[in-house]
């Protein structure tokens, strides 16, 4: 049976200590999350007290009925989305919004020409191919990143781009933000060159920002 | 992890943030089909697995990310393939220092799926590869675990909701900070524009707001 060598124990090592770091000893500790107490109103009546619950009673129903809207919205537009690319199709004059009506009135969801922007055109290309370069372009803006210039010559680079771009008129225009965003008349001409399933496809990856509007389209209560 | 990798290596989405339900007790009902499923009061954390690399919730390399080198060997160690593919990013809650439960524990409660996989296939195939985690149980430290969804027909959220209250007051720490409900029809939502963007498929109640 092989045997099994146990660690003895090793002396302590001097605890190095660089910050030469002052012991508290019991002292009481501060808790990390301690909150910070604030001088309290004086409330001799308990008037405050009752607007202060009203307030977070109030908050807690705001915010249920937020996240409520919030969701009821998503499915909106989500459950419109493909009426609106099946009934927009072939038209070059496209109805801005599609109506969902009730008893309580009409809301609007509309699809104004808002993408969001992409990281890059990967996911593109499966749907598109050859014709995405069409459909999309890369936009981009210039941005200086100061942590990766060497420091040294930082100010000396920056002042001759600053020179560079003052040259053309143009200082304030040095930042980097870059993306693949649609032309501008991809809005309009994806209902002709494209088919609703391409559309659809579309969607899932460069995702239009639609909007839920309920604004005049309430019926007023007998 | 090294710089090196921490260079090479960037996050391939921001981690998904939920929208504000307020508390459970006063949310209405969600259309659609919708899981449950505790919310841990940890730092949010993506994970790379093959590289050890972590991220917060901005995308930015995680500050803790030392402490948690035996959860990172193990997450590693699994051949997680969905659709014939590698699983490479977990979304995890990290534990560490904001109670003493599950020091350095990974609660992988999602993964990016290469094949976009919606949320009822990712949750069915994140609770075969990892050991879910009980959430009447403390998790134990250093560890892995899955985060198992609790499905409306079968849970009633509102009993898990004061369930996990109660395993907080027991335990005398803030370990849940509530529930996520999210709906099981979604693909992750993938995408590095804004992390404050908000996702309309995860719905947090908490009991503070």
């Amino acid at each position: 049976m092989p045997s099994i060598k146990e660690k003895g124990s090793r002396p302590a090592k001097p605890q190095i200590d660089p910050l030469r770091k002052l012991s508290f000893g019991a002292i009481n500790r501060k808790a990390n999350n301690a909150k910070t107490a604030y001088p309290v109103l004086p409330d001799p009546n308990g008037q405050l007290a009752i607007i202060a619950a009203r307030i977070i009673d109030r908050t807690a129903q705001i915010e249920a009925l937020d996240g409520a809207l919030a969701i009821d919205k998503s499915e909106l537009k989500t459950l419109a989305t493909p009426f609106y690319f099946i009934q927009a199709s072939g038209k070059i004059d496209v109805a801005s919004s599609v109506s969902a009506v009730s008893s309580a009135g009409e809301v609007l969801i509309t699809f104004p020409n808002r993408y969001s922007r992409l990281e890059s055109e990967a996911a593109l290309l499966p749907i598109l191919g050859e014709r995405t370069t069409t459909f999309f372009r890369q936009a981009f803006a210039l941005e200086i990143d100061g942590d990766k210039l060497p420091a040294e010559n930082a100010q000396e680079l920056l002042e001759e781009l600053q020179r560079l771009f003052a040259r053309y008129h143009a200082a304030e225009a040095v930042k980097v933000k870059e993306g693949i965003k649609p032309v501008p008349d991809f809005h309009t001409v994806r209902h002709t060159a494209l088919t609703p399933e391409q559309n659809l496809a579309l969607n899932q990856v460069c995702p239009i920002i639609a909007m839920v509007k309920t604004k005049g389209r309430i019926k007023e209560s007998p | 992890m090294s710089k090196d990798t921490l260079a090479v290596v960037r996050p391939c989405t921001y981690p998904a943030r939920p929208i504000n339900g307020g508390p459970l007790d006063l949310a209405l009902p969600k259309p659609g089909h919708w899981y449950y499923e505790p919310k841990y009061n940890g730092w949010r954390a993506l994970v790379h697995a093959p590289t050890g690399a972590m991220f917060n919730r901005r995308g930015q390399p995680l500050s803790i990310a030392g402490l948690f080198g035996s959860a990172l060997k193990h997450l590693r160690s699994v051949q997680f393939v969905c659709d014939g593919m590698p699983v490479e990013w977990f979304d995890c809650e990290a534990l560490s220092r904001r109670h003493r439960l599950g020091q350095a524990t990974l609660l992988a409660f999602d993964y990016i799926s290469p094949s976009g996989q919606l949320l009822g296939q990712r949750k069915e195939l994140l609770t075969q590869a990892f050991i879910a985690h009980d959430y009447a149980q403390s998790p134990l430290p250093g560890k892995v675990y899955g985060v198992r969804s609790l499905d409306l027909d079968q849970t009633d959220p509102h009993a898990l909701y004061g369930e996990l209250r109660q395993l907080n007051a027991s335990w005398r720490c803030l370990f849940y900070e509530g529930l996520v409900a999210k709906r099981t029809t979604d693909p992750y939502p993938v995408q590095l524009r804004s992390p404050n963007e908000e996702f309309v498929g995860w719905v947090k109640h908490r009991w503070a707001y």
